[in-house]
């Protein structure tokens, strides 16, 4: 099995002495969908910023991450944030252009497709994701919902190998939640998810890792961990109601 | 909650709003030098320019009662600059020459601006090959503006909701007005640095 993400010992510290990530150590294989779970402040956003090597700033320190056992370095700056599609928690930050079509092609253009073949591009792209016809509105007047697919549709455009998902169903009412599922279930990419929706990983992941205060204190199967009601509790999360409800053999 | 004070109308239909974005940008700094250069003396320069300006707004079906509200909100700001000719000898001249070209020069860059996506207006700077990092900028405002003021939005209901006293008001809603500021300000800032790592994720080279 090729190893997609490796991640070795791996230490953070952000500027206010605050110490969000403590030595956490991580491997996942290509094609695996992973759970990111744990209380808020636990460091799943910050881990997830460490695999494109936007943190730390300027690729500082000692190479801690792999993607596909090529070190997170300045050098691989731009290979590496090919390969990782980062879906950051507030739409508006992440569509940072005036029109959706822009938006949607920077990554390309900055990876240097050339113009012509990325308006075929943006155009397959807003399909997918459900919003044909879109390339000419304005972020400012999408719905939320819209917003995170139009986000969703930039990351793709990149052609990623593993997509990292921060709070990817945050704002979304249960129809855009529904709809998500199925567009993740589509993507054969390496999936991260970082959620405190626990019903969205017992559905999409087969793994799942949980972090609390900057350390990993739990990796394993999602139904094991996730109906291990005492470890739950410890760490600010607690066991999701479709498991309460299903049969013990049902799964 | 939708802003669109600064192009309502650029996205209607019409035969101006059809017009290539470059060709109204020509014509519309063409307006603007022939109210700008000429002595307010050679009355024809302004007169045929508002008229031209009166048929572009017809055509362009813009609402008139838009127009003055927008330039109205302007005028306060040129009357007054107009009013400290007045007190120059021969000020009335002078008083006159800035309110009439003042307000000419913005009601064309008004009917611009709503006759024309702000987007178009940029692409005809990138292809003017203006620089890049000014484009950048233009288009981080054109988009960020907006967000911004939803911010403020959301910051004042939220100090609303929580204002109870109304005797106090005025020392207090100065600084609590201050006191806004100064978060929108830190806000903006945390707010750019995710921007900058949202850029980055997908290939943005500083």
């Amino acid at each position: 099995m090729t190893t997609a993400v490796e991640i070795r010992d791996l230490h953070f510290q952000y500027t206010d002495d605050h110490r969000a990530l403590q030595g956490v150590s991580l491997t996942i294989a290509e094609g695996e969908n992973v759970g990111l779970i744990g209380p808020n402040g636990a460091g799943k956003s910050t881990l997830l910023l460490h695999l494109n090597g936007i943190l730390p700033e300027g690729f500082k320190g000692r190479p801690s991450i792999f993607i596909y056992g090529i070190p997170v370095v300045k050098s691989n700056g731009p290979r590496i944030r090919r390969d990782v599609g980062l879906l950051f928690q507030d739409p508006d930050d992440q569509i940072f252009c005036p029109t959706v079509y822009e938006d949607v092609a920077f990554g390309p253009l900055q990876f240097g497709v050339p113009e012509k073949d990325v308006k075929d591009l943006v155009r397959r792209e807003l399909m997918e994701v459900g919003l044909p016809d879109f390339e000419k509105r304005s972020p400012h007047h999408l719905s939320s919902g819209e917003k995170q697919r139009v986000c969703l549709a930039g990351i793709l455009a990149c052609r990623p190998r593993i997509l990292a998902l921060d709070e990817p169903t945050r704002g979304l009412d249960p129809r855009g939640k529904r709809q998500l599922k199925t567009w993740l279930r589509s993507v054969p990419s390496t999936k991260i998810i970082a959620t405190h929706d626990l019903e969205l990983v017992a559905e999409m992941c087969e793994r799942t890792v949980v972090m609390d205060e900057g350390r990993i204190v739990a990796d394993g199967p999602t139904l094991k961990i996730l109906s291990d009601e005492d470890l739950m509790l410890a760490h600010g999360l607690e066991k999701p109601h479709i498991l309460k409800h299903s049969h013990p053999h049902g799964g | 909650m939708r802003h669109d004070f600064l192009d309502r109308y650029s996205r209607i239909e019409s035969p101006i709003h059809r017009l290539p974005a470059a060709l109204k940008m020509g014509i519309a700094l063409g307006a603007v030098l022939i109210v700008v250069l000429p002595p307010i003396t050679a009355l024809y320069p302004f007169l045929v320019t508002a008229g031209v300006l009166l048929v572009v707004i017809a055509v362009s079906r813009i609402p008139v009662g838009f127009m003055v509200r927008r330039i109205l909100i302007f005028e306060p700001f040129i009357v007054v600059v107009a009013g400290l000719a007045l007190l120059q000898p021969g000020g009335a001249l002078k008083f006159g020459t800035i309110v009439v070209k003042s307000t000419l020069s913005l009601l064309t860059i008004v009917v611009l601006s709503n006759t024309t996506p702000f987007t178009e207006l940029l692409n005809v700077f990138r292809r003017l090959h203006a620089p890049p990092v000014f484009l950048t900028m233009m288009a981080l405002m054109c988009r960020y503006v907006f967000v911004l003021v939803d911010e403020l939005q959301r910051m004042k209901r939220a100090r609303l909701s929580r204002t109870f006293d109304h005797k106090k008001k005025k020392a207090r809603s100065w600084r609590s007005l201050s006191m806004m500021i100064g978060q929108l300000f830190l806000r903006s800032t945390e707010r750019a640095e995710r921007i900058f790592a949202a850029m980055s994720a997908r290939g943005w080279k500083s």
